[in-house]
């Protein structure tokens, strides 16, 4: 390519080399083909569009929800699920049980996003520092994961949900935050250490670039894609840890309603009125089910060795 | 491979003391102490006992001092008293232990030969019906909460159609002998079900991959070439090599059950660890719930290491370095 | 392959089948014999060092009591001849406001190993409970009795007791321990490690003097109990016993229904699962107990807005306590609270102020407090401030956690905006009521006896302060001369007569100065087969479902 600067040659040689790194042919990008084969895997799209119309649902709550939230009706308590009036039945205090599903769904939604958003960029960050600057730092850091991966999470929740004061999102996200962010420092670094001997890597150095630069802009761009997939999976997994700690009475807490709550909530009417059981429990199945189904389909999609 | 080894182990090691610093520092900061706990339940505590109470159980040290003294303690082979019960920790552990063990030995190894033969059947006819039924199948068991599942089968197999007890370990004063073997599995097929489940699940999952990938492989070709008859090459080839990469993964999903397990045993009072360790937490028995989390950290990492050693014995052809 | 699955399938299948039919056979074949309770709690420890209540029910079987309370409310000796009386002479007041009570114990009792219960017993429980170097947990009546004589060493079946103070209820038990501990098994122990007392093999599986002898703990799972064949009331109808522990309420109501557990007691259920149980299992008695449990929302009166006792009646009137107690538990069961004293009290006074539903009233009274609404509906203080308040309550608990909701939904009626902030029992009880930290409502129950003097919850002195270090139950920092008056004088009021007099008194002041709101009391919910004979509820925190359990037998047998 005679004409072109030097430094935008050099560009053009980088993006080659990490097409390569990532094991395409050079003027096929990766994202394109990744986008072809995740159009082809059918669960996937099932997935994607379940979770899509769950989203719309949650964010439109306050316009499309058929009745007032938390409207208290003590006339109208126990009402069975029927074609007229509240299609899911009312609780124990007359609210209208779909109405309560579609506002919970806001936070058990937003307890999945953000949680597999915190962890990815904890996860990415710690991953990196591990994987790039290796020797003892990356010693330390793994020890550490090894460490938090040796325990069983929950009964560690417990005690952070203990000892952090609050009921709301803000404090279960950071609890799954905390010990949630290993599995992403592993996948992580494990990109970053196979790739960081490859030859765009040095050609950045060779150009002077700072070691932050390199990390944010090449490195973890180049691991992302194992990133998507675990952040994807764990949006249904902290759906169903958050159920569990409700379970277990620390999850978030009532008055915010969550599908997790309101099902432990349920227990309690599980013979008089098990549709307050059945509805949140076969929205929090779906929710995960469907999540889990995207995360598959992405994975297959952005991770050809994996492709069977 | 003795580097090796020695490597792992100073790492476990390394693993288990930055745990139990962190442990003990968490549990100490969680607020409200075991005598302000004991102080809420009884009206009758004054002031006056709440300071004799903590000086009694030594509550006012500095968190590092209260530190060493347990570990001193425990490097002594005393792992102290249980608040709570008021017995050695070491006799309340171990026989919760025996219990726990009995659950998830049984869930393991239900899951794990439902999960191969689910997962090679779907392997070995990929792309039929049946394959894509126990893929939904399979994606349906990781997505359901384990307490919700726990109680749906109380529910349906307890009160609805009464054939089995909703929780429980054992019944009461049954005699010894056959009798009480039968009435212990009795006891142990729904929380085994519950508990199962997850594992079943992903296992299928990874062994039709697993399976998917090796019969592909040049060996299988060759082993079929040869004229073996095909349930020849499936069991003594495949299969073989197939299973390699899942005894790791059980090693690793350890922790994962006994998440499962504190859910399990509490949704049907299974006296194990899991039960033992959530109201430990709770209840701010911190000796109990200490060694609780040591010795499943303990298990993690030993079965970690049998998952390395395991793996390398199956497979020649990894090098320990 | 296909075959081999399929026939493993059908295999397990039929074993898992198979293994139902034989389990649920064992479980029937035990049925007459025996008894099972099942509670949603397990004690800690046996003994005066348990914190649980599900410790008492266990006591309530092993041991014998010297005067348990029957379900009328009334003390009954059992181990004791008769209950001192000042009109007896067997309980005397000398000068400088001390007395002297004197016990007769019936003869015939034995420790489960065959020893005799003696005077020597409770005299050496008194030195135990006394001693501050064990960890005894409960010493408020205790601490009153100077000490204990045994009359004549050679026949020990009389006990004086001296109090350094006047006690109203000295002739209801000994000293305030209910039931005795071996001497002969404890004295070695409690002399050589006091401290230590508390980690004694015998608290886990003791040696004791009721109608049951307990012979087996599988922790976590069961206790085992045998009938005592020497209690002198009775050799007990029902030989064996067995308590079952079942932590989740779901669970233990699912075994109530199916036959797991016979009985239920200290089970955490809901008035709708009890309606449940008796739907569906037709053999149970689900039994409502009226109780003393005070379910209320206490203000902090150091609050500007709550200081002012209008904006205190304005919530009452706000609040359909009705239907509150509705939805805690559905059918008129549960009555509304008036005041602090339960209605099965003869102390409770029905003529108090009551506050019947009626927002208009509650908004003029706001309105006279200096409130003014503002353009979003919620009211203005005279500094311009929206009011806006907290309340607070245990977290997880789901009851309390409705009836906030309808709280905040009345009380947005008459313009005062709620916000639901709970805590964990732990904080909640740690240090958030006991130390006054909850800025304007608390939502939580007190559980009373026929025989509670609750002087430190409604005197100043009993106000937590840092100075006193935090001592006394006055959590809503309640200053009233008279109320104070009254309770100097109720504490040492030894004639019934009179201290129900002022008792009414005080409770007429409580309600008229409402620094609590009452809301209702708390029901005591058990169950038990309608075959069984002679089980009697008491209600009272300390007797349980079998207090009286020697006298249960089954209707044929």
């Amino acid at each position: 390519m005679p004409g072109e600067s030097a430094p935008r040659q050099l560009a053009l040689r980088l993006e080659r080399l990490r097409s390569e790194a990532a094991g395409y042919a050079v003027g096929q990008s990766y994202w394109q083909i990744a986008r072809r084969r995740f159009l082809k895997h059918r669960l996937a799209m099932i997935g994607g569009t379940v979770c899509l119309l769950l989203t719309l649902m949650a964010v439109l709550a306050p316009w499309i929800a058929p009745h007032t939230f938390d409207r208290i009706d003590l006339n109208a308590r126990w009402t069975q699920p029927g074609l007229t009036g509240n299609v899911f039945g009312t609780d124990e205090l007359g609210r209208d049980v779909l109405t309560r599903i579609m506002y919970a769904g806001r936070i058990s939604l937003v307890v999945g996003y953000v949680t597999a958003v915190s962890i990815s960029i904890v996860g990415s960050l710690v991953g990196a520092v591990a994987g790039f600057y290796g020797g003892w730092v990356d010693s330390v850091l793994m020890r550490l994961v090894d460490m938090l991966i040796a325990i069983p999470l929950l009964p560690l929740y417990l005690i952070l949900a203990a000892l952090i004061p609050g009921g709301g999102v803000g404090r279960i996200v950071l609890i799954f935050t905390l010990f949630g962010w290993t599995t992403v420092a592993r996948l992580v670094r494990g990109q970053i250490l196979s790739l960081k001997s490859q030859d765009f890597v040095e050609a950045g150095r060779a150009m002077g670039a700072s070691e932050a630069r390199l990390i944010l802009r090449h490195l973890i761009p180049n691991a992302l894609a194992p990133v998507i997939v675990a952040a994807t999976l764990t949006v249904g997994t902290a759906i169903l840890s958050e159920s569990g700690l409700s379970y277990l009475g620390l999850g978030i807490q009532p008055p915010i309603p969550s599908w997790g709550n309101m099902l432990q909530r349920a227990q309690e009417y599980l013979l008089k009125a098990s549709w307050l059981a059945i509805f949140p429990g076969l929205f929090i199945f779906i929710t995960v089910l469907s999540f889990n189904f995207l995360g598959d389909g992405l994975r297959d999609a952005l991770d050809p060795r994996l492709k069977t | 491979m003795q580097r090796f080894l020695a490597r792992r182990l100073v790492h476990g090691v390394i693993i288990l003391i930055g745990l139990s610093i962190l442990m003990f520092t968490l549990l100490v900061l969680t607020p409200g102490d075991p005598v302000e706990l004991m102080a809420a339940s009884n009206p009758d505590i004054r002031p006056e006992d709440v300071a004799m109470l903590r000086q009694y159980y030594g509550l006012d040290d500095a968190m590092y001092v209260r530190y060493f003294k347990w570990v001193r303690s425990v490097l002594k082979g005393d792992l102290g008293y249980s608040r709570t019960y008021g017995t050695p920790v070491t006799k309340l552990v171990v026989d919760r232990l025996r219990n726990t063990l009995t659950l998830l030995a049984t869930s393991v190894a239900v899951a794990f030969t439902v999960g191969v033969t689910a997962g090679v059947y779907s392997a070995l006819h990929q792309y039929s019906a049946t394959d894509y039924v126990v893929t939904v199948a399979a994606f349906a068991g990781l997505a359901m909460p384990v307490f919700w599942q726990g109680i749906v089968f109380i529910l349906l197999f307890a009160v609805w159609l009464p054939w089995f007890p909703a929780g429980g370990m054992m019944t009461p004063g049954v005699a010894p002998g056959w009798p009480m073997v039968l009435d212990r599995l009795w006891h142990l097929v729904l929380p085994v079900s519950v508990l199962a489940t997850s594992g079943m699940a992903s296992w299928t999952r990874y062994m039709r991959s697993s399976m998917l990938e090796v019969v592909r492989h040049d060996y299988v070709r060759t082993a079929r070439a040869k004229g073996n008859p095909e349930r020849v090459v499936i069991n003594r080839h495949a299969l073989r090599n197939a299973l390699i990469p899942i005894i790791t993964l059980i090693a690793l999903s350890v922790p994962g059950i006994l998440n499962g397990a504190v859910l399990t045993e509490t949704v049907f009072s299974w006296p194990g660890m899991g039960l033992l360790l959530f109201q430990a937490v709770l209840g701010h028995d911190y000796n109990v719930a200490m060694a609780v989390l040591l010795f499943l950290a303990l298990m993690t990492v030993i079965f970690n290491l049998l998952a390395d050693l395991a793996y390398g014995l199956a497979d020649p052809r990894i090098r320990y370095d | 392959m296909k075959r081999t699955v399929l026939r493993v399938g059908v295999f397990a299948l039929s074993a898992v089948l198979a293994l139902s039919v034989t389990g649920s056979a064992v479980q029937a074949q035990q049925r007459r014999d025996r008894v099972t309770i099942g509670m949603a709690q397990e004690p800690d420890i046996i003994g005066p060092f348990s914190t649980m209540a599900a410790t008492g029910v266990i006591h309530n079987i092993i041991f014998g009591y010297a005067a348990p309370f029957n379900e009328k409310w009334q003390r009954v000796p059992v181990m004791a001849e008769k209950l001192p009386t000042l009109k007896d002479g067997d309980w005397q007041v000398l000068p400088n406001n001390k007395m002297r009570v004197t016990w007769k114990l019936k003869r015939g009792f034995t420790w489960h190993d065959g020893r005799a219960v003696t005077a020597l017993d409770w005299r050496f429980t008194y030195g135990l409970m006394r001693n501050p170097r064990t960890p005894s947990t409960a010493r408020f009546v205790v601490n009153k009795v100077d000490n204990i004589l045994v009359t004549n060493m050679n026949d020990p079946y009389e006990l004086v007791v001296q109090w350094n103070e006047l006690w109203p209820f000295a002739g209801s038990e000994p000293f305030g321990a209910a039931y005795a501990l071996p001497r002969h098994l404890l004295e070695r122990p409690y002399l050589s490690n006091p401290e230590n007392l508390r980690a004694e093999p015998y608290f886990r599986l003791p040696v004791a003097n009721g109608p049951y002898r307990m012979t087996e703990w599988v922790a976590g799972s069961h206790m085992s109990f045998e009938a005592h064949a020497k209690w002198p009331l009775g050799a007990p109808a029902i030989k064996k016993l067995t308590v079952r522990f079942i932590l989740d309420s779901t669970v233990l109501q699912a075994n109530a229904i199916s036959g797991g557990v016979d009985a239920t007691e200290i089970s955490n259920f809901s008035c709708m699962q009890m309606e449940q149980i008796a739907q569906r299992n037709p053999r149970v008695n689900a039994h409502y107990r009226e109780a003393m449990v005070w379910e209320r929302i206490d203000f902090n009166l150091d609050d500007p807005w709550l200081k002012d006792k209008r904006v205190r009646q304005a919530i009452g009137y706000a609040l359909d306590r009705k239907a509150i107690a509705e939805v805690s538990c559905s059918g008129g069961r549960q009555p509304v609270a008036n005041s602090w004293m339960a209605p099965g009290h003869p102390a409770a006074n029905p003529n108090v102020k009551k506050y019947d539903p009626d927002p208009a009233r509650a908004r003029s009274l706001l309105a006279e407090a200096g409130f003014r609404p503002g353009p979003d509906g919620f009211l203005r203080d005279g500094t311009g401030k929206c009011v806006e308040m907290e309340i607070s309550t245990t977290a997880g608990n789901s009851i309390r956690e409705q009836i906030q909701q309808i709280i905040k939904e009345q009380l947005r009626q008459v313009g005062i905006d709620l916000r639901i902030s709970n805590r964990p029992a732990s904080v909640f009880f740690g240090t958030y009521t006991t130390r006054r930290q909850f800025p304007h409502m608390a939502m939580y129950a007190s559980l009373f006896t026929p025989e509670s003097v609750p002087h430190d919850r409604f005197h100043s002195i009993g106000i937590p302060t840092l100075a006193n270090n935090w001592s006394g139950n006055n959590r809503v920092g309640w200053r009233h001369a008279e109320n104070d008056q009254i309770w100097d004088q109720i504490v040492a009021e030894l004639d019934v007569e009179k201290r129900t007099a002022l008792l009414r008194k005080q409770q007429e002041i409580f309600a008229e100065e409402l620094p609590s709101l009452s809301l209702y009391f708390r029901l005591d919910l058990t169950t038990f087969p309608k075959a069984m004979q002679n089980v009697k509820p008491v209600g009272l925190g300390t007797y349980y479902l079998p207090w009286n359990v020697w006298e249960w037998r089954w209707a044929d047998q």
